[in-house]
Parts: C-alpha cells; sequence; structure tokens
C-alpha cells in the first residue's frame, strides 16, 4: 500500500528542490510535527531534527542540500520508531542473509570436513563401492588417469540404465586421491577433444564413450556403456534387463591397461577354424582386456615365427589340426620360452596329433575320449557330458579357490598326461571329474571305460628347455578338454557364483606368468537385485491386490470426500 | 508445543472437512498405485522407481497442499487470531508447516502399503527402496517448506499455487540447464578475454564450477545418491537446512508484516 | 489493567495513530469512539499484538505486549472488525481450537464451553457450520471467541457493524453482561451505542485522542444537543428561510426534496425547545407538518461539543 509512497520522498524533494517557498514551508511543517511529541522516551529525534532541518527562511536553498535535507528527514522518521518496538522488525535483509550465510558454511564445512565418510552404500551388492581389487590398484596407482565422458554429466546421469555412473566415477576419484580425474566433454560443443584425445584418430571416438587416458603413458582405453551393464532380451516384453553391472571391471581394467608399463599380448591361432573371441567368447575378451591384455591374431603360415612380444600364443577351440610345419614353429616358440595353450572346441573325434606333438613337451596329449560324468548329483541338465567338475588345490587354485566349487565343463576331451616323468616337467590336474567320471572312448556311448577320475584340463610347467647352452626359465603349457570353461554360453549360465570365470583367470596370469607383475585383477560382475516376486505363484491374488490399491481404495476416498462435502454442507 | 499441536490438528482437519484433502489423497493413490499395479500383475516390483516416478507429481500436489496455509488467513481475517493468541510466530508457522507434512505423509503411506505387499510376495524390499523412500519424504518436506513460504506472500492461494508450481518447476528445469549455464559462463568468460589473460581451462573451471554450484543448491538434484543407493547425512542436513532456512522467512515475513512502517 | 502511553503507528508518511495515552481501569467498560479512518482499529490491533507501534509502551495487566507478549496476550480476549472465524468448521469446532490455542485446561474447558454457548446465546447453533450462519450469529461466535480463556481484557472492534437493530440490541446486552466481569475496550462510531453500554468515553480522531470523559458527562453535552428533522409540505426555500427566522435556530437545511415535500434538518442552541415555534410558523404559512422528530446527535456535533474549537469537518481534510 505503501511502497509507492516511500518512492515518492526524492521525488518530493525534487520538485520541493525547484520551489525554495515550499521548502521552507517543508520545514516549518517539519518542526511542528516533531514539537508534537517533545517527550517520547526511547525516540531519539532531536538529535538528527536540527540538520534535518534548513533554518528557516534560508533563501539560498540549493537542490543539493534539498535532496540531502528530503534524505535525512526520511532517516530521521526511521529513528523515530522505537527501538523496542524495532525488536519485531527483525526481518532485516542482514538476518537472511545471515541465516544463509550460516546454513551455507554448516552444509560446506560438514561436506568438506565429513565428505564422503558419512554415506554409505546401501546397494544389496555394494554395486556404487568399488571392491578391494579396485581399490589397490587406485592405491598403488602412480600416474595422472584422466577418464573423459564424451557427452554431458546430465545425459548420463538421466539416463535410466547408466544413472548410477557419474556416482560410480566419483569413488575413482576418490580412492585415487585425486590421480584420478572425471571430465565431462560435449562433443558437440567442443568437438576438439576428439582430437585432444586421440591425435591420429585411431580409436574411431564417438560421442557416448568413456575415454581413460594415462597422462604418463599415453595409452588409451575405450570404454563403451554396453561394456558397463550385462543385458539379457526378456523374450516375454522383448525389453533388455540388465542382469548384472560390469562397470567395475570395465574401468579399473582399463585403468590398469593404461597404466601398465608394457601390455603383455596374446595370440590366438588363425587358420584351423578356431572361434572367435568376440563371436562366442566375449566374457572371456573382456576378461583379457580387462586385466590388460592385449590380443592378436597369428597365422603361423603366413609367418615365420611366433612373435617375440607374445606372451602366449591360444588356440581357441579349432576344428582341424596344426599343419607340421606350423606345430614346428610353436616347439620353436615354446622351447625358447613361450607359453601355449590348447583349449579344445565342441567335442570331436578330430585328431589334434601335431598339437600333441607340441604338447609332448609338456608331457600332455589331448585325447579323443570323451569325459563323462555318472554321479547324477555332479552332472548339469541330466546330461553325462555336462560336467560339474572341480579343481584340485594347486598354485593357481591356491589363493582363491574353495574347495568344491563347482565347474560347469561341457562335452570335454579326456587330457592325458604322458608318462615320461623327468625332473624339469612338472604336471598338475587343473580340473577333473568326480572318482565316478569315465570316458567314452573315441567319442563313442557304447564303449565306456571303467570309472575313475578323468582330467579334463591339466597344466604342465617345463624348466629344462634348452636355449644353446643354457636353460631358459620356465616355459608354461595348458590342455584344456573343453573351451567351454569360458564360453559365453557357459559364463552367462553359472556366472560368478561357479568358479569357471575365476579360474580362467587365474589360467591366463598363469600361464603368461603375469602374477609376477602384481597384477591380479579380477572384478567379479555385480549381480543385479532382481524385482520380481518370488512368491507369486498364483497371478489372482496379485491381481486382486492391484485391483484394491488402485480402484477400491481411491473410489473409497473419492466417496468419502462427496459424504463429507455434503453432509456438513447442510450443517 | 500445545499451541504447535492445536494448530497442526486443525489443519490437518482442515484438508478433510473439504474435499480437498481427501482427493488429494486419492489422486496421489491412484496414480502411484497404477504404476504399481501395471507392475505388480506381472509379478514384478520395483518400489524404488515408483517412488521417483510419484515423485514428478510433486509440483502439482505440494503446491495444492500448501497454497492455502496461509493465503487462506490472511484473506479471511483469521491470521489476526493466530498472532493475537498466545502463540508465538514460531509456533504458528511450525504448526501450519507440520499440518501440510501430515497430509503429505498420510499420502505417501501409500507406498508404505505398496512396500508390504511387495514384502509379502517375496519382492526386494531393501536398504535402497528405505533410501528412495526417505529421498522422497526429505524432498516433500523441504518442498512444502517452499510451498508454506510462498503461500505467506500473497492472500490469493490461486497465485501462491501458481508461484509454487513455476518454482517446482525451475528446480527440474535447473537441473537441466545447469550445464548450460555453466557453458555460457565459459563461452562468456572466452568471449570476455580477449587479452588471453585467463588461459581456456580456467574458463572451463569456471563453467564447470557454476554447474556444479547451481546442482549443489538444487534440491531436486541433491538427493539422486539415494536413489543410486548410497546414503549420506550430508544431503539430509542439506534438506533440512533447506526446510529450516525457509521456516525461518516464513517467520521473518510476518513478524515485519506485522511491524511494517509503511 | 491496561495502560497505553505515547502510541505512535506511521505508515511512511502518514501518521495512524498520533501520540496517544490513556488508562483503562479494571472492570471498566471504555468506549473507543472515532469515525471511520481515525485510527480506532489500527490501536486495537497494537493493544492486542497484532501489529507493533512505532513508538509507545502498551501495558497489559503489567505486561508490556512487546517484552512478554505471550503473558500479555493470555490477559486478552480480542474480537476483531472483521470476526476472525473458519468458515470451514463447526461452532464447535472452531471454539474448541481455539481453546487449545490458548491453552486451557482440558478439565476445565467443558464446563466453560457451555457458559460460554449460554452467555453469548448459541447454544442452539453450536453444531452448525459457522459459514451457514447469519451475521448476527457470526458475530456472536466471534464474541464468544474472544471469552475462552477466561480473560480479563475484552477488546472488541465495532462489535455490531452490519448487524439488524435487534441484533445489535442482542449484541449490547451480551456485551453489558460481560462488563459485570470483564474489563472491556469497545470501538464504534455510534455515538448511542458508546452513550448505552460504556462507563468512559474516549474519542479520536486522525489518530489523535481528541477527548476522554465519562459516560455521564457526555450523556449531559448529547442531551444539550437536540436537532430536528421536519418533514414539511411546501416549498423548499421558502420553508428553510421561514424556520431560520426562528429564534435559537442556528442553522436550517434541506436534506431531501421529494415532489412538494421538504426534509429539513434543524440545528437549535443548546437547551432551547422550538417545536411550538416551528409548528406555529409552518401552520401560519399552510405548510403542513407531515413529521417531526428529535435526532440523535451525530458523531460530528458531539465533536463540536466536545472539543469546542476544533472544527470537526477542516480536521477530516
Amino acid at each position: 500500500m505503501t511502497d509507492d509512497k516511500a518512492n515518492m520522498v526524492p521525488d518530493q524533494a525534487d520538485v520541493k528542490a525547484s520551489d525554495p517557498k515550499q521548502d521552507v514551508e517543508q520545514a516549518v511543517n517539519e518542526q511542528d510535527s516533531t514539537a508534537k511529541r517533545p517527550e517520547e522516551p526511547d525516540v531519539q529525534p532531536q538529535a538528527d531534527a536540527p540538520k534535518a532541518k534548513p533554518p528557516i527562511g534560508s533563501k539560498k536553498t540549493k537542490p543539493v542540500s534539498a535532496k540531502k535535507a528530503a534524505r535525512e528527514k526520511k532517516r530521521a522518521s526511521k529513528a523515530l520508531v522505537d527501538r523496542r518496538n524495532r525488536r519485531m522488525g527483525r526481518f532485516s535483509t542482514l538476518s537472511i542473509l545471515l541465516i544463509i550465510a550460516v546454513l551455507l558454511v554448516v552444509n560446506i564445512l560438514l561436506e568438506s570436513v565429513v565428505g564422503d565418510a558419512w554415506s554409505w552404500d546401501i546397494t544389496s551388492n555394494k554395486l556404487m563401492t568399488l571392491g578391494d581389487v579396485s581399490t589397490q590398484l587406485l592405491d598403488g596407482l602412480e600416474q595422472d588417469v584422466s577418464i573423459t565422458y564424451l557427452g554431458t554429466e546430465d545425459t548420463l546421469a538421466s539416463s535410466s540404465t547408466y544413472s548410477f555412473m557419474p556416482d560410480f566415477l566419483k569413488e575413482y576419484v576418490e580412492k585415487s586421491n585425486g590421480k584420478v580425474t572425471v571430465t565431462y566433454v560435449d562433443p558437440v560443443a567442443e568437438p576438439s577433444i576428439y582430437t585432444d584425445l586421440d591425435a591420429n584418430d585411431v580409436y574411431n571416438l564417438t560421442s557416448g564413450e568413456f575415454v581413460v587416458k594415462s597422462s604418463e603413458t599415453g595409452r588409451i582405453k575405450v570404454v563403451t556403456t554396453s561394456e558397463l551393464v550385462t543385458q539379457e532380451l526378456d523374450t516375454s516384453t522383448y525389453t533388455y534387463q540388465i542382469t548384472g553391472y560390469s562397470a567395475e571391471s570395465a574401468i579399473s581394467g582399463a585403468i590398469n591397461y593404461v597404466t601398465l608399463s608394457t601390455v603383455p599380448k596374446i595370440y590366438f591361432t588363425s587358420g584351423h577354424s578356431e572361434a572367435t573371441l568376440s563371436d562366442s567368447y566375449q566374457y572371456f575378451e573382456n576378461l583379457l582386456q580387462n586385466n590388460g591384455f592385449e590380443t592378436a591374431d597369428l597365422d603361423l603360415i603366413t609367418t615365420d615365427s611366433v612373435p617375440e612380444d607374445a606372451s602366449a600364443v591360444i588356440m581357441l577351440a579349432p576344428q582341424t589340426d596344426l599343419t607340421e610345419l606350423e606345430a614346428g614353429k610353436l616347439t620353436d616358440y615354446v622351447e625358447q620360452g613361450g607359453n601355449f595353450m590348447f583349449a579344445a572346441g565342441d567335442f570331436s573325434t578330430t585328431a589334434f596329433t601335431n598339437v600333441n606333438k607340441v604338447l609332448e613337451d609338456f608331457n600332455l596329449s589331448v585325447s579323443n575320449d570323451r569325459a563323462i560324468e555318472t554321479d547324477q548329483s555332479r552332472i548339469y541338465s541330466q546330461n553325462n557330458t555336462y560336467i560339474i567338475a572341480t579343481s584340485p588345490s594347486s598354485d593357481i587354485t591356491a589363493s582363491t579357490y574353495a574347495d568344491n566349487s563347482p565347474i560347469l565343463i561341457l562335452d570335454a576331451h579326456y587330457i592325458q598326461q604322458l608318462q615320461n616323468p623327468v625332473d624339469w616337467i612338472t604336471v598338475t590336474n587343473l580340473i577333473e571329474t568326480s572318482d565316478q567320471g569315465a570316458r567314452q572312448q573315441n567319442g563313442d556311448e557304447d564303449s565306456v571305460s571303467a570309472s575313475g577320475v578323468q582330467t579334463v584340463a591339466l597344466m604342465s610347467e617345463n624348466t629344462g628347455f634348452e636355449n644353446g647352452t643354457t636353460v631358459t626359465t620356465s616355459s608354461r603349457a595348458i590342455a584344456l578338454g573343453s573351451a567351454s570353461l569360458f564360453s559365453d554360453e557357459v559364463i552367462s549360465v553359472v556366472q560368478n557364483s561357479w568358479y569357471n570365470y575365476q579360474l580362467t583367470y587365474n589360467m591366463i596370469n598363469w600361464l603368461t606368468n603375469n602374477d609376477a607383475s602384481g597384477s591380479d585383477l579380477l572384478i567379479s560382475d555385480k549381480d543385479v537385485a532382481s524385482y520380481y516376486l518370488t512368491n507369486a505363484t498364483n497371478t489372482a491374488p496379485l491381481q486382486i491386490i492391484a485391483f484394491f490399491c488402485s480402484v477400491v481404495i481411491p473410489l473409497i476416498l473419492i466417496i468419502a470426500a462427496i459424504v463429507v462435502y455434503r453432509r456438513r454442507q447442510h450443517l | 508445543m500445545k499451541q504447535i499441536r492445536a494448530i497442526l490438528k486443525r489443519e490437518f482437519a482442515s484438508y478433510f472437512k473439504s474435499p480437498i484433502g481427501w482427493i488429494l489423497v486419492a489422486i496421489f493413490f491412484f496414480v502411484s498405485s497404477l504404476f504399481f499395479s501395471l507392475n505388480f500383475i506381472s509379478s514384478y516390483s520395483d518400489v524404488a522407481s515408483e517412488l521417483t516416478f510419484v515423485q514428478s507429481l510433486f509440483f502439482v500436489l505440494i503446491p495444492i497442499i500448501t497454497m492455502k496455509s496461509f493465503a487462506e488467513e490472511r484473506k479471511s481475517g483469521t491470521e489476526v487470531l493466530l498472532f493475537t493468541s498466545p502463540a508465538s510466530t514460531v509456533e504458528i508457522v511450525l504448526g501450519k508447516y507440520f499440518g501440510a507434512l501430515c497430509l503429505f505423509l498420510l499420502m505417501s503411506s501409500t507406498i508404505l502399503l505398496h512396500m508390504i505387499f511387495t514384502a509379502a510376495f517375496g519382492g526386494v524390499i531393501n536398504a535402497v527402496t528405505w533410501g528412495s523412500y526417505l529421498a522422497f519424504i526429505l524432498s516433500g518436506a523441504a518442498y512444502i517448506a517452499i510451498g508454506i513460504f510462498i503461500s505467506s506472500l500473497t492472500e490469493n492461494q490461486i497465485i501462491a499455487a501458481i508461484v509454487s508450481v513455476l518454482i517446482f518447476i525451475g528446480f527440474t528445469l535447473l537441473s537441466s540447464i545447469a550445464s548450460l549455464i555453466g557453458s555460457l559462463v565459459t563461452n562468456l568468460l572466452q568471449y570476455l578475454d580477449v587479452l588471453k589473460l585467463i588461459s581456456s581451462t580456467a574458463d572451463s573451471a569456471a563453467g564447470t564450477a557454476v554447474t556444479n554450484a547451481i546442482n549443489w543448491i538444487n534440491p531436486a538434484t541433491r538427493l539422486t545418491d539415494f536413489n543410486n543407493g548410497i546414503f549420506g547425512v550430508t544431503p539430509i542436513i542439506f534438506l533440512l537446512s533447506y526446510i529450516v532456512l525457509f521456516l525461518f522467512l516464513t517467520v521473518q515475513y510476518h513478524d515485519k508484516r506485522r511491524w511494517a512502517q509503511r | 489493567m491496561i495502560e497505553i502511553q505515547n502510541l505512535v503507528k506511521r505508515y511512511g508518511e502518514i501518521e495512524a495513530v498520533n501520540d496517544i495515552s490513556f488508562q483503562v481501569r479494571n472492570g471498566e467498560i471504555l468506549g473507543f469512539l472515532g469515525p471511520n479512518g481515525a485510527g480506532k482499529s489500527t490501536t486495537m490491533n497494537i493493544l492486542t499484538g497484532y501489529i507493533s507501534a512505532t513508538s509507545g509502551h502498551v501495558l497489559i495487566d503489567q505486561y508490556d505486549i512487546l517484552e512478554q507478549p505471550q503473558m500479555a496476550k493470555r490477559q486478552i480476549g480480542y474480537l476483531p472488525e472483521n470476526p476472525p472465524l473458519y468458515y470451514d468448521m463447526t461452532v464447535r469446532e472452531y471454539l474448541n481450537f481455539i481453546a487449545e490455542l490458548k491453552n486451557v485446561d482440558k478439565g476445565m474447558w467443558r464446563s466453560q464451553l457451555t457458559e460460554i454457548l449460554r452467555l453469548v446465546r448459541i447454544t442452539d447453533v453450536a453444531h452448525r457450520l459457522i459459514k451457514n450462519l447469519s451475521k448476527g450469529y457470526k458475530q456472536r461466535v466471534g464474541i464468544a471467541q474472544a471469552l475462552i480463556g477466561n480473560p480479563d481484557v475484552l477488546i472488541l472492534d465495532e462489535p455490531t457493524v452490519g448487524l439488524d437493530p435487534k441484533q445489535i440490541i442482542d449484541i449490547r446486552n451480551t456485551i453489558k453482561e460481560l462488563g459485570k466481569n470483564h474489563t472491556i475496550i469497545l470501538s464504534s462510531h455510534i455515538l448511542p451505542e458508546v452513550s448505552a453500554i460504556c462507563d468512559r468515553v474516549i474519542i479520536i480522531n486522525h489518530g489523535h485522542l481528541v477527548a476522554e470523559e465519562d459516560i455521564d458527562r457526555l450523556n449531559s453535552r448529547v442531551d444539550d444537543v437536540k436537532n430536528l428533522q421536519l418533514l414539511v409540505e411546501g416549498p423548499a426555500r421558502a420553508v428553510v428561510q421561514k424556520l431560520r427566522l426562528i429564534p435559537n435556530v442556528i442553522d436550517a437545511s434541506v436534506t431531501r426534496e421529494t415532489g412538494t415535500i421538504t426534509t429539513v434538518r434543524l440545528e437549535c442552541a443548546q437547551g432551547k425547545d422550538i417545536r411550538r415555534q416551528a409548528f406555529y410558523e409552518m401552520a401560519r404559512n399552510s405548510w403542513p407538518i407531515l413529521e417531526m422528530k428529535s435526532l440523535d446527535p451525530t458523531l460530528e456535533d458531539i465533536f463540536l461539543q466536545v472539543t469546542g474549537n476544533v472544527d470537526y469537518r477542516s480536521a477530516k481534510q
């Protein structure tokens, strides 16, 4: 009501300024008004009043002094407010600023002092917390690693599937004490980011990818969003459902990879109708990548010898044997300290004569017998070739393996240990059936051997290869009766609860001697909580409850509203 | 204390003396249950995502809860009654606030019912669910404090409702345009910095800082951690600060208005 | 009981209340008289602690309304100009709420409620929605509200405004009844109301305290003023001219003219009865007097009377 009046005061002053007579009048009035209440106890206008009043009759009143008078008059009128009464007017800008300041300080202090110490991951699978493996990795991190998301933080935070990522990445920053930095760069706004990160356009970066880069090695690892979660098509709804979270292994793996001083390289033979990693061994491929292995194809026919940077050569699920020439090149390789793994594919009676020539140096041999299990409690899906196998304790298994953790292996070749005992070859059973296992000779279901423990995987170390005059240190080999140990088909079924994944990881590290480098990175996927009701055998009660909640109760409330309204209306 | 209770009781009861309270609860019940039921009949129930969904109803429901609070009292002249009673302004504001809060809690009990059904049929009710529920209640409580303050500024409840809706929509928009504002700052700095005195990284750092600051003060974004399963004390304190601030402003505004010398 | 010292309330440049001081004795009914906009409601709002003064003290039973608002407010029952009613409540619900708000003892409340309902005669509407009550009943609920907690002081701002004559009489009787046990400040712009109820009167105008008098003195002054209203069938100008010639008539003015009938207002000198002269004068001119009645003095008249030299009309500007 009076805001305008308040604003009018200076205006009036201006008007008056042009009319000295009025100015005097005003001064007189003012004197009157102050004179009217001379002895107010808590009011102190007197002190200000003389200043506020230009001398009566002063003709040389200038605009400036008139303005000043108006201002002082305003101040005087303010001063008239009783100090006691003013107490109710604490709504000063100051008090508001004060409380805002106090609240801000409390919050900021709390945030900086307490920080995330007072926050807890309450997800059942500790989704948002980095595991011990990652924590150790970050603790020992000596290089600066940047994680750049090509896109805005908002798009990431608002996506239904990856909304956890911004918070999750913060964990890396905190646990690494700032060694890891996370930035969000929208390539639409700053297209130069592509060349900043990847000058030669090797990785063909696109928006929506995470680029992990070490400042020291300059090495880059691109993590796509599809690596963050594992999804499965729900055939009833034709939508993808998240079945697990693999973000930690992907990001930690990338950090591990880009910070490695040298990158171990594993060659996969080609030319024998081998399986390709990206086809049906994606879990295995991720495992290798996340643990800092580089992979490459190796065509032994066109190359003279196995490249020197090979940490291991793997023959993955071949359908045909090596040629003699190839076998010779491989033998040369292992005899100079190379490592070799043979992993059989789907069972066939194809003879791997030349492969066995290479394995001979390790006292290993792949047979054409198929291992089966007769203990009904040790087979999977009622199929006696689907063996629930175990791994006897060994160097590989010692640290993480709990006895009798099951391993699912399908359709496996029996792996034979050659009877050529020498000091420098140590063969260890890797995977075996129960003592009720048996062999179908040449895969023939009708000719079954006597039951006993059947080995389906062996590992062997030969420390006696001669290189000229000196003896090279260990050369290692693994013969695996079936690559199903780590095939997508099996891993997607057994997930982390079985031993397959872990064993595979341990095998690879053993094979490449990687355990010495301290890189001990195995991060299991985190299972997603299933929101399906487990006690709902019958949908009828569900429908009743649904109907009750969404129809009956609201209806009752609406009726109550009408009844109450009508009854009270006429009270 | 007794005065707070008296005002709370009257406030809460008044919602149910007119159809408004019943209808508010019915709407909330209906919408949340619809979301719940559509999943539930295919034996699926994710209460945390249901909470995220119903939170989008806030910007309509909460202004309706709070619009009457002080605006109506002022219009009908009943505020004289409150301010000349032995109750202090703080007690009056708290009574009003808790009255509105109680209606909100009653509405939220729907979710509790859904949780019971979910648990009964072996669905997932874990710490994350409770964390999301707490976040839901807290942000509702903060929004109500804001709504109460808005309501005390005017005697027209429709204006109060509209202003509250706009503010709440503003919060939502703010979270999505925060980065835009940040990059705007960056660009502005780069544009103004003709002499290149400031490095471009400093420019973008300033932009990022602005974005972060906006998100930091935005109650709509502070609790997303809870939905992701991180239970933190700082966001709770932050939202409580919001409540304290706006209730304080309400108290101060009333005292100031009654003190006004112009 | 109530002490007001040098009360000032400014709204910007406007002084709504300007240096008012007075006291109300225990058990007294004080009339607070003044035209609309004189600052009555502002003063009452300050007395009750609803708004604050610019300066000055208000003591209610020794409690300063600023220093100890809770204690001071406890002593007061206040009926503002617009009764503060929640229309969505029934009378009983409403009164129960106020009782809780004023922290009335639960055990005492039941009997007190019955007593209040009886006193302001709203027992038979206690179950009804306030919204559906007539204006008179609403006003009584307002008074009932002020009575809750049995405060020593009742402050009633224009309690009869907007009511019909029967309701006014009812409310006045109720207030008189209450006056036996309470100290009451009653504001009004109607002189007869104040003189009918109050023990003492305070007259304010434009925020200034104009007079403070016992009701008997005021009444005697009021009795002195005898103005007449005449309904005469005759030409307006001539009628007025003739009437002015009568001795002791100070002024005569036409207030209304419908056809041949003229309504005239006569201002007479103090203590003089001119009715007979007026009758004969009109009769002589064959202008029949259709109606003659003495007028209650208006507030305006009282201002003239009481203040003597302060011109009410000029003060208004």
